[in-house]
């Protein structure tokens, strides 16, 4: 086998061991798909943060684990539970809310 | 015409009074009933359907106990409990469970028939809550020494909409400017009409419990209590409104379980979720999967209240037992609780994948020292499982229990 051959060969096995793992993680027949990462962010209107992230999202809309799309494979943190790769029907909103402030926090009651 | 129109009014009025009025008065004393010894309960209303389930067996089975209850909100009873206050006669229907003999056609679908506490009330042995206590604002600090809380099944809740509305979703953020706000102030379209936003009074564990999953406190829903500020009246405004897209309402799930027909209930998107989840695997399973791995987020324990004796245990036996059949700590030959429990569309916290301490609080992994979750999958409704079966000791992946082999 000359070095091209191993090349397609190793180039292959990624392609199809990403496959699986994104399959794994994220099944496209439950779920709706939008093509930008919206995080839900910000803090409760008495001004103490969202009783979540312990974990965050990169910059690139990636998760921290190294989990291919959009799910966590094997969560610990609250973060990563609640985000934790499924195969139940999952659903995409994130819905335009004019009074949400611009940091993606909620104002306080009026 | 007009008076004539009112007269008609009045009449059917004093009418259905005197029904009342008859029906009332003819209710029997709860303890003049004869029959299996009662033990008297207050329990939230989304537990009725596991009071009344378990009360049929318990009724009839070789060594009968009468569950006698009152539907009442969860700070209610427990104030009762911690005071404590004695079960009495009041707008709140005190109901019993009738044995065979009494009724035979009697199921847990069934109407249940009434009776009425004797003058100054009867002690209340077991108060069944459906929320953390600790969002409760009405209680004392300390809970009484001889006062037990024992952590009962997992209760979820959620936000239901007419069958019709072309809402699917619901995220925290929009709960939260829909409910938080008056009006349309929020501006969470479509959920703009107070009117048509339905919720429960503040001491209701369902307003307390999604309230907590928007970011707000019971006391902070600005939505339409009905006037008996029941889980039946918000189902039935719900399923009935001429406006569908802009009506919702909060509910339990298992009182949603039983109307599917009627209402829809929405996935929900907790904060910090990338996804919007149903309770279920699906909209049209009954699994509870999404309660049970944390991707559902509105669900609180149940707690069960009971005063106790010095080693821990409730001083009327027959109370322990109820306890002890709802958590599968005891079998009896012709009463299986657990079953009871999932029948009712309620999670046994063997089931349970994740926990947490407070309303709205964070989640993290839970593993139940003597698993039943393939016992849950294989009996919840639609129930199946990948898990095997077994007969006894220890299995391929585990520890065989209740016939499947379980983690642990």
């Amino acid at each position: 086998m000359n070095a091209k051959n191993l090349m397609g060969v190793v180039l292959g096995g990624l392609v199809i061991a990403s496959s699986v793992l994104y399959i794994a993680c994220d099944s496209s027949d439950s779920a709706v798909k939008e093509p930008t990462l919206a995080p839900d962010s910000g803090r409760l209107a008495d001004g103490a943060p969202i009783p979540v992230p312990d974990a965050g999202l990169l910059p690139d809309g990636a998760l921290p684990d190294g989990a291919p799309g959009d799910c966590f494979l094997n969560p610990k943190t609250h973060f990563e539970i609640i985000n934790a790769c499924t195969d139940a029907v999952r659903i995409t909103k994130n819905p335009t809310l004019p009074l949400l402030l611009t940091d993606g926090g909620l104002p306080p009651l009026p | 015409m007009r008076d004539l129109q009112s007269l008609c009014l009045l009449g059917a009025a004093v009418g259905i009074t005197m029904i009342a009025t008859s029906s009332m008065a003819m209710a029997a004393p709860c303890t003049s009933l004869g029959g299996p010894p009662v033990v008297f309960i207050e329990n939230g209303d989304t537990q009725e359907t596991l009071v009344k389930r378990l009360g049929s067996k318990l009724a009839n089975s070789a060594t009968p106990v009468r569950l006698v209850y009152k539907n009442k909100r969860t700070c209610d009873l427990a104030l009762d409990l911690y005071t404590p206050n004695p079960i009495i006669n009041d707008a709140l229907a005190i109901k019993y469970i009738p044995t065979a003999t009494e009724d035979p056609l009697w199921t847990p679908l069934s109407v249940t028939p009434t009776c009425e506490a004797d003058d100054g009330g009867n002690p209340i042995g077991l108060g069944i809550g459906a929320t953390f206590l600790s969002s409760c604002t009405n209680l004392p600090a300390t809970r009484p020494a001889d006062l037990a809380e024992i952590k009962g099944p997992v209760q979820s809740y959620g936000f239901i909409v007419p069958a019709s509305s072309s809402q699917i979703a619901l995220t925290a953020q929009e709960g939260y400017f829909a409910y938080g706000f008056a009006q349309g102030t929020g501006m969470a379209t479509p959920w703009l009409d107070q009117a048509l936003r339905f919720s429960r009074g503040p001491t209701a564990s369902t307003a307390l419990t999604c309230a907590a999953a928007i970011g707000l406190k019971g006391s902070q829903l600005k939505g339409t209590v009905p006037a008996g500020n029941t889980s039946t009246e918000v189902l039935n405004f719900v399923a009935t409104s001429g406006s569908p897209d802009v009506t919702i309402g909060v509910m339990g799930t298992e009182v949603y379980d039983g109307a599917r027909n009627l209402v829809k209930l929405l996935a929900f998107k907790g904060f910090g979720q990338r996804f919007a989840y149903y309770p279920d695997t699906s909209a049209t399973a009954f699994d509870k999967k999404n309660v049970r791995d944390g991707h559902y987020l509105p669900w609180a324990p149940t707690p069960y209240l009971t005063r106790v004796d010095g080693t821990g245990k409730a001083v009327d036996p027959n109370v322990q037992r109820v306890i002890d059949l709802v958590l599968g700590a005891r079998v009896d030959a012709d009463v299986n609780g657990l079953d009871q429990v999932i029948a009712s569309g309620l999670v046994p916290e063997c089931a349970m994948g994740v926990q947490r301490e407070f309303d709205g609080g964070n989640l993290s992994l839970f593993s139940p020292p003597a698993s039943c979750a393939c016992y849950f999958e294989a009996k919840s409704p639609q129930g199946k499982t990948s898990c095997a079966t077994c007969t006894s000791g220890t299995c391929a992946t585990g520890t065989c229990r209740r016939g499947y082999c379980e983690v642990k």
